[in-house]
């Protein structure tokens, strides 16, 4: 049932991203296009996924594989967390300098 | 030491309560307020017109943390022997002051404000949020306080030159904690009121369930 769902839902995004990149041409859209095509022919065919681990030479360690890989976008994300907030404490203390930079002493303009 | 006592008020947005609250400051003979306006939309300054204060405005929205770094920049430059934060939306008590700079006076470096929890007027979610934030505090940094998220403060000449922060946003509240922890500095708390307004009832909560995570996830991952 679910790879049905799984085969129905990456038709549409195939559709979607092939009209996508008839139209404007964009390396971006045929990116998606081919990796929606991945998994439509995985909802069709899922012992696919087995005969190409098998010739990768993985055979039944696709578990390690896929959690291997949940590890490293984990490790992705807490990077690009960190050089997320880098660049906002980078703003915040421009914006800080100039702050002080232009301290307005009412006290003096009364 | 009221001389050089100097009253940091962050604000965004506070033009509606601005002016009476640093009205009762001046009436209490506070002299050295400084108002860091980060960001605002609603052209606060405005709001002030000839009052004597210190005025310093962000460019852009920082949050809450970064407009406090810059007014105890501004007032380490300006030589302050004693800084009291506090919040801009007017639920704090310009009475406690007083008892705040006493605690510095008397020795300590910093003075924490707790807020005497009033089952009637705050949700029951706010106090069990501040409970959690307390007890993850605890367990971040070995601190027991029992109000880790107050936002009115006093610090010593010697905890403003010590305390660099990082954060900009709410986290900074229980940044301020890990650092006083990390240089061992002596610290008290104090009860304080909690003026609950209409107005500061009626605002936008900016913390949230999910600030509270974010809190923890920054504290782990980036302190």
């Amino acid at each position: 049932m679910y790879l049905l769902i799984l085969g129905a839902i990456a038709f549409l995004i195939l559709i979607n991203t092939g009209k996508a990149f008839y139209s404007k041409r964009k390396p971006k859209f045929l990116l998606a296009f081919l990796i929606a095509l991945a998994i439509f022919l995985l909802a069709l065919f899922p012992n696919l996924a087995h005969t190409v681990t098998v010739k990768l030479g993985i055979g039944d360690n696709l578990n390690t594989l896929i959690f291997t890989g949940f590890v490293i976008m984990f490790i992705f994300i807490v990077k690009l967390l960190k050089t997320t907030e880098n660049l906002k404490s980078q703003v915040s203390h421009i914006v800080e300098a100039d702050a002080v930079r232009n301290l307005q002493n009412l006290k003096e303009t009364k | 030491m009221l001389e050089n006592t100097y009253i940091i008020i962050p604000v965004y947005n506070e033009k509606g309560v601005l002016r009476g609250i640093v009205s009762d400051l001046l009436k209490h003979d506070y002299q050295n307020i400084i108002i860091v306006d980060d960001g605002s939309t609603d052209n606060v300054i405005h709001s002030l017109n000839g009052l004597p204060i210190y005025f310093a405005r962000h460019m852009l929205n920082r949050g809450k943390g970064s407009a406090l770094r810059t007014g105890m920049r501004i007032a380490q430059e300006l030589n302050a022997e004693c800084v009291i934060t506090m919040d801009g939306d007017g639920q704090h008590s310009v009475d406690d002051i007083s008892k705040l700079v006493e605690k510095i006076e008397n020795g300590y470096d910093v003075a924490l404000g707790v807020r005497l929890f009033d089952r009637k007027q705050m949700p029951l979610i706010k106090v069990i949020a501040n409970h959690i934030a307390n007890i993850v505090v605890w367990l971040l940094f070995g601190l027991k306080v029992s109000d880790s998220q107050s936002g009115f403060k006093a610090y010593s000449k010697k905890a403003l030159g010590l305390i660099r922060t990082s954060f900009d946003s709410y986290e900074h509240e229980s940044e301020i904690l890990s650092k006083i922890r990390q240089h061992n500095l002596s610290y008290t708390e104090v009860p304080i009121q909690t003026i609950y307004t209409l107005y500061s009832q009626t605002k936008a909560r900016r913390q949230n369930i999910i600030n509270g995570f974010r809190m923890i996830y920054k504290m782990i991952f980036f302190n």
